[in-house]
């Protein structure tokens, strides 16, 4: 009889023994959760110039993955959304439709990104294994950042853009520094594509001329893309493949506020 | 003597197309069947095409000049 009260005795002891592991470790993951979630982007050691890095790029976020409608990549005027031909999966993420609510990225966070090693110059069906998997997570960021316009200009006929001539169809490359007057080689390109420009018809070469030659303060929203196309570029007029790209909002800073450029004037002449 | 040059030429390719259609594979098929057929206007050279690839002339935009300055900018 003892014995059989002992062993009922210790029989509840390992039921309630379980149960409080179980509920600690469901407590221990959730808590893991929450906290992963929180992380924003986690830079990695910089590349050298011309080189790929061996540092894995990692980011988690609580956007999660784009969902239905956000992100979308969008055809323009005819082109699909995956271009003419070249990386038609590089060209769907450079025609990504607008996204939810950005996440704040240090200027120099962006530079600072590395990326697998096999992934430049390659399309990236021919990837290594893992490597998409590794990018992705990133490039399901909608950034936003701080710098200053060291450059604009018209990009010629390009894949992603069904090769169209006319200027409406092209791109407008903005190199982006850190710091007025940093040369190109410190910048982050971002990339104002067809659809968003016909939006924004205030979006020119020439306003963004005038703001880098002011100096003006600018803050840049879209996707975080890794282009790997132009990694020996590196180091001579940009200094990382990875893009914002593309641009969904360009905003100006106007006292303590920050305005769309659409609405910005010209700093000089609000100063007159 | 014999001598061998590789020369880089980098060509503008317009025309019509579909949208959707592989303009760049066009182009690259274009510009091969062009060379070949002025091969007559050199007899005394062989010259051969090793590579056609399309080329993002924005990187070296230095050296672009079709990559201007949107009109009136």
């Amino acid at each position: 009889m003892r014995g059989a009260g002992r062993a009922r005795g210790g029989a509840a002891g390992l039921v309630v023994a379980v149960l409080v592991v179980l509920v600690l470790g469901v407590a221990a993951a959730f808590l893991v959760a929450r906290l992963l979630r929180r992380e924003v982007v986690v830079t990695t050691a910089r590349p050298s110039a011309g080189a790929t890095s061996s540092a894995s790029p990692r980011a988690t976020t609580s956007a999660g993955p784009a969902s239905a409608g956000v992100g979308e990549p969008i055809g323009f005027e005819g082109c699909p959304s995956d271009g003419d031909g070249g990386d038609r999966a590089l060209n769907r993420l450079k025609n990504r439709g607008p996204g939810g609510t950005p996440r704040d990225v240090p200027f120099d966070s962006l530079l600072a990104l590395g990326w697998p090693d096999g992934v430049a110059e390659r399309s990236r069906s021919r990837w290594p294994v893992g490597a998409a998997a590794r990018v992705a997570p990133l490039e399901r960021l909608l950034v936003r950042t701080e710098g200053y316009v060291a450059r604009a200009r018209l990009s010629g006929p390009e894949s992603t853009n069904c090769h169209g001539e006319d200027a409406r169809r092209r791109d407008y490359h903005v190199w982006i520094v850190g710091a007025p007057g940093t040369d190109r080689r410190q910048s982050v390109i971002a990339e104002m594509t067809p659809r968003y420009r016909a939006e924004h018809p205030s979006w020119t070469v020439a306003r963004l001329g005038t703001l880098s030659r002011a100096g003006e303060l600018v803050r840049v929203t879209g996707w975080l893309l890794l282009d790997q196309e132009h990694p020996e570029q590196i180091g001579r007029t940009r200094g990382t493949i990875w893009e914002i790209h593309p641009v969904t909002a360009f905003e100006v800073r106007r006292g303590s506020r920050w305005v769309p450029l659409d609405s910005a004037r010209d700093a000089r002449r609000e100063r007159r | 003597m014999r001598k061998a040059v590789q020369l880089r030429v980098t060509l503008y390719v317009r025309g019509e197309d579909e949208p959707a259609n592989d303009f760049a594979r066009r182009a690259a098929r274009a510009v091969r069947r062009v060379i070949a057929a002025g091969r007559s206007a050199a007899p005394d050279l062989e010259v051969r095409v090793r590579r056609v690839i399309e080329y993002d002339a924005l990187e070296d935009d230095d050296e672009n000049d079709d990559a201007r300055e949107e009109p009136g900018a």
